[in-house]
Formats: C-alpha cells, sequence, structure tokens
C-alpha cells in the first residue's frame, strides 16, 4: 500500500505552472492592510522641527531684550520720576532703619542718585568703588538689615507694574526674598530697580555675597511685562472622524464610516509677543470626549437543522479550526451596530497668534498651528440594535496613537484689567494625516470643531 | 530568506516581507488549493484568501507546533475546505460498515500511467476525493481529517476506504479494457 501511497502523492506534488503570478500578488495586496507611510515620520520631524525652531526664535528674541535690561530699568525709572523719588527715599530709611550700619552706609552714592538719571552712569561708578569698602566693613559685623516698605506700597506696585523684594541681610550675605508671582521665571527677565543701582541680580531666594548687591532697598521689574502670557481655557469639543476601511472583513460591510465625537478639553498655552500684533505660543492640551460610531454589522448569527440525522454538517468558525455542531445551517443578520469609545487624549498645540482689532476692551486674535496629538487611547463598548451591551466586543479596544492636526481659530479676548482677560476661542482643527488604527482596522483622520472659554493672564 | 526575520517583518506590515513570503510559498498554496478545487482560477481565489489569512494570523504561527510550511498548507486546506462546504459539495454519511474495508486491497497503480491515475482521483466524487487527497497527500491522520471536518475518525475512515475502492474499480475496468482492447 505504501508504493502506491508515495507514487499518488508523487502525482500531486509538481507545482501548477504559473505564469502570472505577479498578477496574483497585486491582488492580494490590494486587499492587505495600508503600509504605514514614511510620510507620518516626516510629520513627527518636522514638528519636532517647528517646535525647535520656534524656541530657538523664542530664546533669540528673549536674549536680545536681555542685553537691554539696564535700559529697561532706565526707562522705568525715567518713566516713573515716582520710583527714583521713591527708591531714593526708601533707601534713606533703610539705613536709617539699621542704625548700626549708618556709618558703613553713608558711603554709598545716594546723594548722586537724588540727581538726574542722566548721571546713572557715574552713580554705577560711584557704587562699584564704594562697595568694597561696604563688603569689608560688614565682614565684622552681623546685622539684620530688611527693606523697609513704602506705605502706599501696593498701589504703587500696581500702578508702576512691579514689585518689591525683601532683602534680608546676615553677616555676609543678603538673602534676597522674591515675592513676584512669577518668581519662577528666570530671573534674567526681571531687573533690580533701586535707588542706587540698575543693575540685574539674577537670584530668587538666593543668597548673594554681600559684594554683589550695591543697594539694600529694591524692587523687581519684569523686563519682559506685558510680553509673556498665560492662557488657561477649557470648554467643550465637538468632533467628527472619518473613517475608512483599512482591512478587507470593513470593506466587505461599509467602507467608511462617519463618526460624532462630543467632550471637554482643558488647555495651558504660553505665549510670547514677538511683534506688537504677533504672538507664538506653544502649550498642552488635554482632551475626553465619547466617539459614537455607527456602522454595519453582524447583529445575530442564527443556527437552525436543515437535515435528516444521518449527515453531519461542519461548520467552519476560524482560520484553521472546524467546529463539531449538528446539522445546522446558519443565517447571519447585518443590522445598524453602535460603537462607543471613550478617548483620552494629550495634544502638544504649537501656534501663531495675529491680533486682527482692538476696540476698547475687545480684542480678536486669529490663530494657526499645529497640533501634536501624542496619546488617543480608548476603551470602547459595542451596542447592540435594543441598546444592549454586547458583551462579547466590549470592552476589548484599546488603541494608541498619534497624529497631526493643523489648527485655525479666533480668539476673542474681554480684557478686565492690563493683566488678566476673559478669553472665548473658537477652533477647527483638522487632520494632516491619516493614521492606520490596527485594532480596529482603520484609517482615520480626524478633524474637530473646539470651543473653549477661559481666562489669560499677561505676565 | 530569514523566515523568522521575514515573519516579524510581515506582522510590521512591511510589504517587501509580505511579497518575500508570497514568492516563496505562492507555489505551495496554489498547488494545494488546486488539489481540492476544480480549475486553477478558483485556485488562484483560494490562494488569495489564503495569503490574507497568514498575513492577519501570522502572530498565531508557532514553530514550536509544526512547521511554517504546515502551517500554511493547513490554513490553504481549511480555505478549500471552506469553499467546498459553501458549495455544498461536502455532505459525509455518518455511517460506517466494517465490511468496506475488508474488501479494499492494494491499488494495482503500476500498470498505469500517471497522468490516467491523476484523472481518475479527480473524478471522484467530492466528498471521497477530498478525504482521499487528505490522508493520502497531505499525509493527516484520519483523527485529524475527522477534526477538519468535524465527522468521526470512523467516518472518516469509512469514507477513505469507499474512495479507494471506486478507485480500485477504476483502475481495473481501465486495464480490462486495456486487456482486451490489446488482445
Amino acid at each position: 500500500m505504501n508504493s502506491d501511497k508515495n507514487k499518488i502523492k508523487g502525482l500531486f506534488d509538481e507545482a501548477p505552472i504559473l505564469t502570472d503570478q505577479q498578477a496574483l500578488w497585486e491582488r492580494i495586496e490590494a486587499e492587505l492592510p495600508k503600509e504605514k507611510k514614511k510620510r507620518v515620520a516626516i510629520w513627527w520631524w518636522g514638528s519636532i522641527g517647528v517646535v525647535l525652531l520656534l524656541s530657538m526664535g523664542v530664546w533669540w528674541v528673549t536674549n536680545t531684550n536681555a542685553g537691554t535690561k539696564n535700559e529697561a530699568s532706565d526707562i522705568v525709572k525715567s518713566q516713573n520720576p515716582l520710583v527714583e523719588n521713591l527708591a531714593v527715599a526708601e533707601s534713606k530709611e533703610a539705613i536709617d532703619f539699621n542704625e548700626n550700619k549708618k556709618n558703613e552706609l553713608v558711603e554709598t552714592p545716594i546723594v548722586k542718585h537724588e540727581k538726574s538719571v542722566t548721571e546713572k552712569k557715574e552713580t554705577t561708578s560711584t557704587s562699584l568703588t564704594s562697595k568694597k569698602s561696604i563688603a569689608e566693613k560688614t565682614k565684622t559685623e552681623t546685622p539684620i538689615l530688611t527693606t523697609k516698605t513704602i506705605a502706599d506700597r501696593p498701589v504703587f506696585e500696581k500702578e508702576n507694574k512691579v514689585k518689591f523684594i525683601e532683602i534680608e541681610k546676615t553677616d555676609k550675605n543678603l538673602k534676597i526674598e522674591n515675592t513676584h508671582p512669577l518668581a519662577f521665571l528666570p530671573l534674567k527677565k526681571q531687573v533690580i530697580v533701586s535707588s542706587q543701582l540698575g543693575k540685574n541680580i539674577l537670584t530668587n531666594g538666593d543668597v548673594l555675597p554681600i559684594r554683589k548687591l550695591e543697594s539694600t532697598s529694591a524692587f523687581i521689574q519684569p523686563v519682559s511685562s506685558e510680553k509673556w502670557s498665560v492662557e488657561v481655557a477649557g470648554g467643550i469639543d465637538f468632533a467628527s472622524r472619518k473613517l475608512n476601511a483599512g482591512d478587507v472583513t470593513f470593506k466587505t460591510l461599509k467602507s467608511q464610516f462617519e463618526t460624532q465625537e462630543n467632550g471637554f478639553s482643558g488647555e495651558l498655552i504660553l505665549k510670547y509677543q514677538v511683534l506688537p500684533k504677533l504672538k507664538i505660543g506653544a502649550g498642552i492640551q488635554y482632551q475626553r470626549a465619547v466617539e459614537r460610531l455607527d456602522w454595519e454589522g453582524i447583529v445575530s448569527v442564527n443556527t437552525s437543522p436543515v437535515l435528516s440525522d444521518s449527515a453531519t454538517y461542519f461548520t467552519y468558525q476560524s482560520t484553521n479550526h472546524y467546529q463539531e455542531g449538528e446539522l445546522t445551517q446558519t443565517e447571519t443578520t447585518y443590522g445598524k451596530i453602535r460603537h462607543y469609545n471613550t478617548i483620552n487624549s494629550i495634544h502638544i498645540p504649537v501656534l501663531v497668534n495675529y491680533e486682527l482689532l482692538r476696540t476698547g476692551r475687545f480684542s480678536v486674535d486669529l490663530g494657526a498651528g499645529i497640533h501634536i496629538n501624542l496619546s488617543n487611547k480608548a476603551r470602547g463598548k459595542f451596542l447592540l440594535p435594543d441598546n444592549s451591551i454586547d458583551k462579547s466586543n466590549s470592552d476589548n479596544i484599546f488603541k494608541s496613537s498619534g497624529i497631526h492636526q493643523a489648527m485655525f481659530g479666533i480668539s476673542t479676548q474681554y480684557h478686565l484689567n492690563r493683566q488678566w482677560a476673559i478669553l472665548m476661542n473658537t477652533q477647527y482643527i483638522s487632520a494632516l494625516s491619516t493614521n492606520y488604527q490596527s485594532t480596529i482596522s482603520m484609517d482615520q483622520r480626524w478633524n474637530q470643531w473646539r470651543l473653549n472659554l477661559g481666562i489669560g493672564l499677561k505676565l | 530568506m530569514n523566515l523568522n526575520k521575514t515573519i516579524k517583518a510581515c506582522q510590521k506590515n512591511d510589504r517587501k516581507a509580505q511579497f518575500a513570503l508570497y514568492e516563496a510559498y505562492a507555489a505551495i498554496v496554489i498547488r494545494t488549493c488546486e488539489r481540492y478545487t476544480e480549475d486553477l482560477p478558483t485556485a488562484k481565489d483560494l490562494s488569495q484568501l489564503t495569503f490574507l489569512k497568514i498575513f492577519k494570523n501570522l502572530n498565531q504561527f508557532n514553530a514550536q507546533k509544526g512547521n511554517f510550511e504546515s502551517w500554511i498548507r493547513r490554513i490553504a486546506i481549511n480555505e478549500c475546505l471552506q469553499f467546498l462546504r459553501k458549495k455544498r459539495h461536502l455532505l459525509f454519511v455518518e455511517h460506517f460498515n466494517e465490511n468496506e474495508m475488508e474488501s479494499v486491497e492494494e491499488l494495482n497503480t503500476t500498470d498505469i500511467d500517471n497522468e490516467r491515475l491523476k484523472q481518475f482521483i479527480e473524478a471522484l466524487p467530492k466528498g471521497y476525493r477530498t478525504i482521499f487527497l487528505l490522508f493520502q497527500v497531505e499525509e493527516y491522520s484520519h483523527k485529524e481529517i475527522g477534526s477538519f471536518l468535524n465527522i468521526s475518525e470512523s467516518t472518516s475512515r469509512s469514507q477513505y476506504f469507499k474512495a479507494r475502492k471506486m478507485l480500485k474499480q477504476k483502475i481495473e475496468d481501465f486495464l480490462s479494457k486495456k486487456t482486451n482492447l490489446a488482445k
């Protein structure tokens, strides 16, 4: 029996002549999921490049400003004679307050500061010559020197957009306590303005050797005042996604799905004013939305007996498995299936804002930029036509993706005062690229509308 | 072709790797499909479905359970069986008579040319032919065939011996006619 078995096996081992192997491959390839396009990678690198360029731009602009800090402080002083006078007065008070230091501090060129601002250079140089003697004399003593506040300090601060800093002097050092609300920012952006110097002190809560400080009385003025702003906003989102079938299983059902999403989002955007009407910004957004997906799918599979007991019907179940069963036939019913996904996503927007108009307290900005949606995770559930949950399909979708979107929007602002504003942002965020969701075998393009309300704070 | 690397690349939807895999196994798949179908176009259609299933389920391939070619052949056979079932070509009677097995003797394949023998096998009823090929060519056991077709092992055995008996009868008829013509 083995001999005939070998002969018969040999009969079927010859391959058929296949002249159109390429044609068959093309048919197969057409049904395969689309290959991930390198364009996605290009977008990633492009986004990183834009972010780097913007960062460099901000760095360049801010450092250019940093070089003019002294000038800025001078301007503050010259524009606000009160600053000069009060600072001088405060300086005197400080000296009076610490009587132990009176003799030493007499050497500080207060008198010079009582002159005009134009004599500042001379003042500074005098200051520099005198600081050594101050440092030497303070070595031997352990005085406590605290800036004495002026009576109308809050009004003064508000009117002149400055903040006092507290200075505490120990034997060798002066501790500077910055009370400005933006003290967390690098103090390169801030300038010490005092009666005795117009010099920058790059510290916050740090301990400085006394020789580096030429005054015991000071307040700070952010150089970049009104250039930096922070916007915090939150609101509702309306989104739609176009999903194209990327898999043969879905293609046989329906080639495209429209989805609806409603949700909410919150954002924090930091903006920098490059030109009088132009701002650049970047930030972070969190979005949570519920996606509703309606599509045609298998609602039920009914089996019923078809033949007598003398025969067996077998049912193909999966790729390589036949399930035992009775003599039955199957009837598949297709119907509308509703699928809900809860989507949590984090966006990194990078944008440019242009002030279109400003009338009174109102202003309207036009914004455009890109969104990098770093993660997008969802857990889903299927609802059958009777709104019952299809437990076999629920909670089994977990997807993560990165997409790129272009944002275009209008921001209307009502300015409560020079610092605070109420915002209303309307944005349309459109997909720049299509990404493939392997778990649901879909290519998706994500477009959405966003309406946000929030507050803005100029720093 | 490094099979493991190619499989991994295919799982990442690498088109070049998928084509390499297709090129390497296309002949085997088409040959297998052709055995169970009536014509080459149908075999190609089934080969297409087979490869799509292969690419989709590559993560299920376990090298410890068998080699890749066997796995692919099995998918191809399943596709063919599914096709035949849809066409209602496969209905098996759950009936087994031990006497049938006793009556089967060795086939006389020495006096008959290959092409004629192949024609006789292909002319068998589809149910017989399917089980005959699964056992004789693919070398699956009756237990395995039973699980493929959702029939009992004894039914598979019975169908096989019926096929064999029919084939033997055809060969004998052919040889006797040949002998008579020679006379």
